[in-house]
């Protein structure tokens, strides 16, 4: 009779697993046991208490999505497959499309057209999970939440029935193109200029950094309609294959380096008037509108990439011995790693009241969101660097993900905003005249 | 196939002829109705015949009513025109919510148990697989409905849940307080689940070969000795076969893979190798909630739930000593041919094996120590020797 435990096929991908069913088989067969560096890195002790854990506070649901989109990273998001993806520089589709299939390619948008119809709140849950497997896959999917977000939104009852449908399942990825080669920070200076021709506008001019450019069929392309400053600017949908569409080389990126980033270059690139998403002039509106979930977005990633580090950091200091003892008995070290967890824990509580302030429309949540962006993105870099440290050499190892998890947050404090112009919107708020 | 099922035939004495004429004057006349509409195709029969059964089952004993309908005449006739096609099948599954299987265990401070407050829970991985295959059944048009049903605390409703997102049409709470992987035990939980059988009318019952915490794997057989029911135990292939009226299933033994026919109603329990569930999707976890879920107790299905043994104390397993670095393959098969010991289980110690007043529930290893326990008789740790 078969007396082992066995376990299906898709929970061995979990490390602690893959070790106890090698610890059974160790049993059965020699007594000789050759230690490999999975053994080392071993995730049974990761298990942070329920003070830190993502779920605390939340819903039954929201738990349920949690575990969902958890075991989801778990089993595809794994460290094996991110390094992948993260060294050769593979953009992981079909991953992306099988997380579509359990509803989390258009998380924002309305159940009619095959989105999940999820609030800010249940998509942070969700993105944070992700995060915790591959910051940068969970990062572009957030992206294309957002443009999904500002279809469903703001277009017309034809264009979410033309494109979201196909979006949710990620058939067709999307772009979100606001920043310019010189309009980062000042958005509003954008130059890309959008000419009205009869029936169709002719666009001019260049984005850049965009996540995605080259593979996403859809960009969402903010130009400019008219006057200049904000209301000048209109939000319009190019098609890939359009002509006059052309992509510059991909970006070689310090992190983020499971998508690829390149320029998006119009030249007298006509598409039609039917591809103006909402109305001619509120394209800026749109995209901070945009930007205020996007935010929350990148805090949600940042959140999630420092919990998978301050739990690798648990099991390491547990297990390292030096000294003749484990280096997790140092006060220094305790007292450090309750700095890092405690800042993780904040961050999230930031965050998740950013989303709630979203979802109720409140009038502060433009501020909440900044506040949440700079405090999440600054906090999860410094934790995560703290991690690589308390790892010593290991650390720099890409072996041990700490440093790739290190790479793909750096970013998060210059993109959605710089934190610098977080401060700049928060104190503009803080200080304002009545 | 029948449609009434019950294989205790013990119920011949109950009812008289009067109460059996009744019934059958009543069987007879749903049928006429339904004979009489001409729109009455398939789905009509269907109904009617779920309504019939529905009635004899509510208004008269289970067993009263299985036994009218085997033994009429007049009703065996009505058989041929019920078992169409699109016959209602309904599958039962159990789904137990045990400790996260990637939660290291931790026994508790009173050495009785393991740690279970504060300790991550999820659906035990066999009755995950239990589930996904009975939604594969489900979409291979061999079954109509699937009942998930899981006893435990009031937190079995989250893992109920879970089965509803998967697929499952609807869950059945038994709720009590006992201990899931200690004090609910699997005569008690089979009990249960042949009363269900009984009352939801299933025609097959899947269950997980076992679960991760009590790791008895007895519940799937001792269902199917109360319901008097063929088994398939540790499935790892299933096939309808005969026109949906019996399953071709596929086993996995130690002495390789074992082919066997079973005809319906039956027992399945799940080994790893059958599937791999699928995710719960996020529109499906929304639909899970609509769902309708009856809440059920022990009494009320009238099956006694004391625990039959009790545990004495557990205790952690003895450290792994440290293991070496070989050098090269040559050295590896020195090492295995001359220093390795085999370290399989104690085939003296099987569970039901008596040790003085103890009996074995649970496998042990064979090492030193556990000689010595063997040797003096004494009770010993987690899945040892209990009282």
């Amino acid at each position: 009779m078969a007396t082992f435990l066995r376990f299906p096929r898709r929970f061995i991908t979990s490390p602690s697993i893959t070790k106890f069913i090698a610890g059974t088989k160790r049993n059965r067969v020699p007594y000789v046991c050759i230690p490999t560096l999975s053994s080392i890195q071993s995730s049974h002790l990761a298990t942070l208490p329920d003070i830190a854990a993502p779920t605390l506070g939340l819903d039954e649901t929201q738990c349920e999505y949690f575990n969902l989109a958890h075991s989801f990273a778990k089993n595809e998001l794994t460290p094996d497959n991110a390094a992948k993806w993260d060294s050769k520089e593979i953009f992981p589709v079909e991953t992306m499309r099988k997380a579509a299939q359990l509803g989390f390619g258009a998380v924002f948008v309305r159940e009619d057209v095959g989105g999940s119809g999820m609030s800010r709140l249940e998509g942070s849950v969700i993105f944070e999970a992700l995060a915790a497997g591959c910051t940068s896959t969970a990062a572009y999917m957030t992206i294309h939440s957002m443009c999904g977000w500002m279809l469903d939104s703001f277009g017309t009852e034809a264009q979410r029935q033309r494109w979201l449908p196909r979006m949710a399942t990620m058939d067709l990825l999307s772009s979100y193109c606001l920043t310019e080669p010189n309009s980062g920070s000042d958005a509003v200076s954008l130059s890309t200029k959008a000419v009205r021709e009869g029936d169709s506008y002719v666009l001019n001019g260049s984005k850049a950094f965009i996540s995605g450019a080259g593979v996403s069929d859809v960009y969402l392309v903010m130009c400019r309609t008219g006057e200049k400053g904000p209301r000048g600017i209109s939000c319009i949908l190019v098609e890939k294959g359009t002509e006059g569409l052309s992509f510059g080389a991909p970006e070689k990126k310090l992190g983020w380096k499971s998508q690829p980033t390149a320029t998006v270059t119009f030249t007298d690139c006509r598409v039609p008037a039917s591809n103006l998403i909402g109305v001619e002039g509120e394209g800026f509106k749109y995209a901070m509108k945009g930007l205020d979930g996007g935010r929350i977005n990148i805090a949600t990633c940042s959140v999630g990439a420092a919990q998978a580090c301050v739990e690798k950091t648990r099991a390491y200091i547990m297990e390292r011995r030096q000294f003749g003892k484990a280096i997790g008995e140092n006060q220094y070290v305790q007292f450090k790693f309750a700095e890092m967890v405690t800042s993780v824990v904040g961050a999230r509580l930031m965050v998740r009241q950013a989303a709630r302030l979203l979802d109720a429309k409140d009038s502060q949540a433009t501020v909440a969101c900044a506040m949440a962006k700079k405090v999440a993105t600054d906090s999860a870099f410094t934790v995560i660097n703290d991690a690589l440290q308390m790892h010593g050499g290991y650390g720099y190892l890409k072996d041990y993900h700490v440093e790739r998890y290190l790479r793909d947050v750096r970013v998060h404090q210059i993109l959605e905003g710089t934190n610098e112009i977080m401060q700049i919107i928060i104190a503009r708020k803080l200080l304002q005249q009545d | 196939m029948p449609i009434l099922r019950s294989r205790r035939d013990d119920s011949r004495t109950m009812g008289s002829v009067v109460q059996r004429c009744l019934v059958l004057i009543f069987v007879v006349r749903q049928v006429q109705v339904v004979k009489w509409s001409k729109a009455g195709t398939v789905s009509r029969r269907a109904e009617d015949r779920g309504s019939i059964a529905m009635h004899l089952h509510t208004k008269y004993d289970s067993i009263f009513a299985t036994s009218i309908y085997r033994k009429n005449p007049a009703v065996y006739l009505l058989q041929p025109f019920h078992s169409t096609t699109t016959s209602t099948m309904r599958i039962l599954v159990g789904v137990k919510r045990v400790i996260d299987y990637a939660v290291k265990v931790r026994v508790a401070a009173d050495k009785k148990g393991v740690e279970l407050n504060n300790v991550k829970h999820s659906m035990n991985p066999f009755c995950e697989i239990a589930v996904e295959e009975a939604v594969r059944l489900k979409e291979k048009k061999f079954a109509t409905e699937i009942v998930a049903v899981s006893v435990g605390t009031k937190q079995a409703q989250e893992t109920l849940r879970t089965a509803l997102a998967m697929g499952v049409d609807r869950g059945i709470h038994v709720e009590t307080a006992l201990r899931a992987d200690q004090e609910l035990q699997p005569l008690a939980v089979a009990k249960m689940l042949a009363k269900l059988v009984d009352k939801e009318k299933a025609g097959l019952v899947i269950l997980g070969k076992q679960s991760i915490d009590g790791d008895n794997a007895q519940t799937a057989p001792m269902l199917a000795a109360l319901l008097g029911w063929p088994q398939a135990t540790f499935a790892a292939g299933v096939e309808p076969v005969d026109e949906n009226k019996a399953l071709k299933v596929e086993r996995e033994t130690d002495t390789g893979s074992e082919v066997l026919k079973v005809n319906l109603p039956a027992v399945l329990s799940t080994d790893l190798r059958l599937n791999t569930p699928r995710y719960a999707t996020i529109p499906n976890i929304m639909k899970a909630k609509k769902k309708p879920m009856e809440l059920l107790s022990p009494e009320k299905l009238g099956v006694d739930v004391t625990p039959k043994t009790s545990v004495i104390s557990v205790a952690e397993p003895g450290k792994r000593k440290a293991g070496i670095m070989v050098e090269s393959v040559d050295e590896l098969l020195d090492k295995l041919k001359n220093e390795a010991k085999y370290r399989g289980y104690d085939q003296r110690l099987y569970p039901g094996k008596r040790v003085g007043k103890h009996v074995c529930v649970g496998f042990m290893r064979r090492c030193e120590k556990e000689r010595k326990i063997w040797s003096e008789g004494r009770e010993r740790g987690p899945g040892g020797v209990v009282e």
